[in-house]
This record gives structure tokens, C-alpha cells and sequence, in this order.
């Protein structure tokens, strides 16, 4: 019978046992478990996940643990095509709790998501910096995300000649 | 922080944005400009196009964005270009106008059955109330008058009132409604209907003429037939 438990070794050289639910949340470490079926148990490295990054991880997904498996969507065009939003709310206060934390972490954890493939957890934190973008004006995005603004005058000439300048413009 | 981050990821966060917001955001470094042109393609492709209207002259800036981006250029015959024009997204009221290329009229259909002319058909509303509607003729070729005639309407958006009501508006290109498609010509893109725009704006006089020109080849291959 499959232990109840899975060791992994992360980037930091830590080990860390999780439940075989959890690892099974990540189709990365749920393949790994399938290829190495009948192979001794080692702990399953995980060199591109910290330790302090895969506890929030680990704590997301035993918040979630019931939840049912994220379904596949199939885009389907509508007839009418027009635009809708999709929705960004996020709604469980947990999560609310749960993203509200530096953007240094968020980034890691969004990294570590993509990288375990937890699908659900990786869209929560797109969603998160995605509501992070709303309303924001160019500078106020750049200072929100720490980003350089290497915009030449003649990049910006062409963006204000092609949409318009904006009283945001910077 | 975006620089932590792979592209594919960037892009899986800005393409759900709303385009005001993806706007913003192309507006902040040139790596987010370069993503966001991948986005603003592919929400041409599948949503139209929508964008900020900040006065009355404005929007026509946009349409051309719009005209760039090619939902007319991707019509069908028998397809209908929706665009609104809203006070706020959330709103219900708004002025719109439909055009339909390719639109058959019995009367017409009966008398002109040797011809079998596209028609464009332009549904003009103020406040989603029918204010104009009319059926422009385009034959075989259309001409550029016929063109200006259906996209002159347009110009009801140029009312002062807008501004000074307020301030800010939404143009929405809808992109197409596929229900009203001719089975005949699904799978011939008619290039014809990058409107007569060039009255206004001489940057789409060549792309107009493009279109027209595409527009005779295929006239010149293919026999419409009527539904």
C-alpha cells in the first residue's frame, strides 16, 4: 500500500514531508509518483521550490483540499462573440488573506505554482496581480511592480499617435 | 517583478485584463508593451475591440485601431459589425451601429437577380432606439461613394453632446454575429469591407483601395447566388 506521506528535498536542502493529497495536487509531483512506482522512496527533489515557498504552498492546498478538480474548459466561441470579463473576484476570504502578502512572495509563490502545476493556486495568484494591474495608471504600475520605465520618447510618441495620450501619460 | 517572470505567464495574466486596464499596462515598459500587442491581436481575433473614448473626435482614432486589428477585414458576407458606443461598459443604454455586408432584399433580390449585388445594410440607433436604417447598394464593385454613404452615418457619433454629457465614452467593436453568416460563402472572406473611411482619414485611402481591389478579384471568380 502507497505511504500516506511524501518526503520532498527543497532548493534550500530542506526535507519536508506532505501528505500523499497534497503531492497529489501537483500534477509535477503526482507524475513523479506514478513514474517511480515500485521504486525505493526517496524523497522527490523539488530544486526550484524554497522550503519557506512550499509551506504556504502546502497551506494553500489544505485549505483546498476538498475542493472538486479544476475542469478543463473548452473555450467555446459564442455566437455573438462580444467581450465579457472574465470574472477576477476572488472570493474566499482565506485566499483574500492568503494573497495579501509581499509581492516578493506572491511572485515566488505564483513560480512554485506554475512549476508544481497546482492549477488552482496558479490562477488565484494571476488573478491577484492581474486585480493588482486595475485602475492603476502607467506610473502607478511601474511603482506598484518596480518596473523601469524603458519607454524611449519615440516609443511614446508612437503609443500617443496610435491610441492617444491620456492626462495619465507620463 | 515582471522580469521574474516567464512570458507565458505574463501573457496568461494579461489576457483575461480588460482592455482599458491592458491599455494602462502596454504603457508601462516595453517588455509589457511587446506582450500586450500579443493580447490586444488576440483579442482582436476572438472579442473585437473595445477602448476609452475621451471625446468626441476621438473615437474615430479608435475605429481606425479597430480597422487595423481587422474585424472588418474578417467579415463575411451575411456578418454583421456591431459598435457601440456607452457611457460605461455596465450600462444597457447605448448608441450602436450595425453594418451587414452582403444583406439581401427581395424586392431587390427579385428585381436585380442578374446582378445580385452586396448590400450593405446600416442600422443606425440612438439609446438602442432605431434611429436610421438604411440599405446601401454596392454592386459589383461597390464604389467608394457607396462606401462613405454607410460609413458616413458614423458620423452621428460627432455629436457635441457627447463631450459635454459626458466626458468619457466606450466605443465597443462587437466583433461579428456569426448567426446571420451565408452558408455559400462561409469559407470566402469577401475582403471587401474595410470601409470607405478615407473621407476622414487618409491613412485607410490605401488600405480602403486594397480591399476594393481584392474585392473586384474575387467578384471577378466568383458568382454569388442569393439565399
Amino acid at each position: 500500500m502507497a505511504s500516506e506521506s511524501i518526503s520532498v528535498t527543497t532548493s534550500d536542502d530542506q526535507t519536508i514531508q506532505l501528505s500523499r493529497k497534497h503531492a497529489q495536487m501537483s500534477q509535477t509531483i503526482n507524475s513523479m509518483l506514478e513514474d517511480s512506482v515500485g521504486a525505493d522512496q526517496e524523497a522527490i527533489p523539488l530544486p526550484n521550490v524554497s522550503s519557506e515557498v512550499l509551506k504556504k504552498v502546502i497551506d494553500w492546498c489544505t485549505h483546498h483540499e476538498n475542493d472538486p478538480a479544476p475542469v478543463e474548459k473548452v473555450k467555446k466561441l459564442n455566437k455573438k462573440r462580444e467581450y465579457k470579463a472574465k470574472n477576477s473576484t476572488i472570493s474566499d476570504e482565506w485566499d483574500k488573506n492568503f494573497v495579501n502578502a509581499e509581492l516578493r512572495v506572491i511572485v515566488d509563490i505564483l513560480l512554485a505554482a506554475n512549476y508544481l502545476d497546482v492549477k488552482g493556486l496558479f490562477e488565484l495568484m494571476c488573478k491577484h496581480i492581474a486585480n493588482e494591474l486595475k485602475g492603476k495608471t502607467p506610473d502607478q504600475i511601474r511603482e506598484r511592480f518596480g518596473i523601469q520605465d524603458d519607454l524611449t520618447e519615440e516609443d511614446k510618441a508612437a503609443m500617443r499617435k496610435a491610441w492617444g495620450a491620456t492626462k495619465n501619460d507620463s | 517583478m515582471f522580469a521574474r517572470l516567464p512570458e507565458e505567464i505574463i501573457l496568461h495574466i494579461l489576457r483575461d485584463l480588460h482592455p482599458l486596464t491592458l491599455l494602462n499596462v502596454s504603457r508601462a515598459s516595453r517588455l509589457l508593451r511587446r506582450l500586450t500587442d500579443d493580447v490586444w491581436r488576440y483579442k482582436y481575433k476572438e472579442m473585437g475591440f473595445l477602448c476609452d473614448v475621451k471625446s468626441p473626435m476621438e473615437w474615430k482614432k479608435y475605429f481606425f485601431q479597430a480597422c487595423r486589428a481587422d474585424p472588418l477585414g474578417s467579415l463575411c458576407r451575411g456578418e454583421t459589425l456591431v459598435i457601440e458606443l456607452r457611457h460605461e461598459l455596465t450600462t444597457t443604454s447605448y448608441d450602436s451601429i450595425e453594418i451587414t455586408f452582403g444583406h439581401m432584399v427581395d424586392s431587390l433580390q427579385k428585381e436585380n437577380t442578374s446582378q445580385k449585388g452586396l448590400l450593405i445594410h446600416v442600422v443606425y440607433r440612438r439609446e438602442n432606439q432605431l434611429k436610421e436604417e438604411f440599405i446601401t447598394d454596392a454592386k459589383t464593385p461597390p464604389t467608394i461613394s457607396a462606401w462613405k454613404k454607410a460609413i458616413g452615418q458614423l458620423d452621428h457619433f460627432e455629436d457635441p453632446s457627447v463631450e459635454t454629457n459626458c466626458g468619457r465614452r466606450v466605443l465597443h467593436v462587437v466583433s461579428v454575429d456569426m448567426t446571420k453568416k451565408s452558408t455559400e460563402v462561409r469559407d470566402r472572406k469577401l475582403m471587401t469591407n474595410t470601409v470607405a473611411y478615407a473621407q476622414q482619414c487618409p491613412m485607410l485611402e490605401s488600405r480602403c483601395n486594397y480591399y476594393l481591389e481584392k474585392y473586384k478579384e474575387h467578384m471577378s471568380r466568383t458568382t454569388i447566388t442569393t439565399e
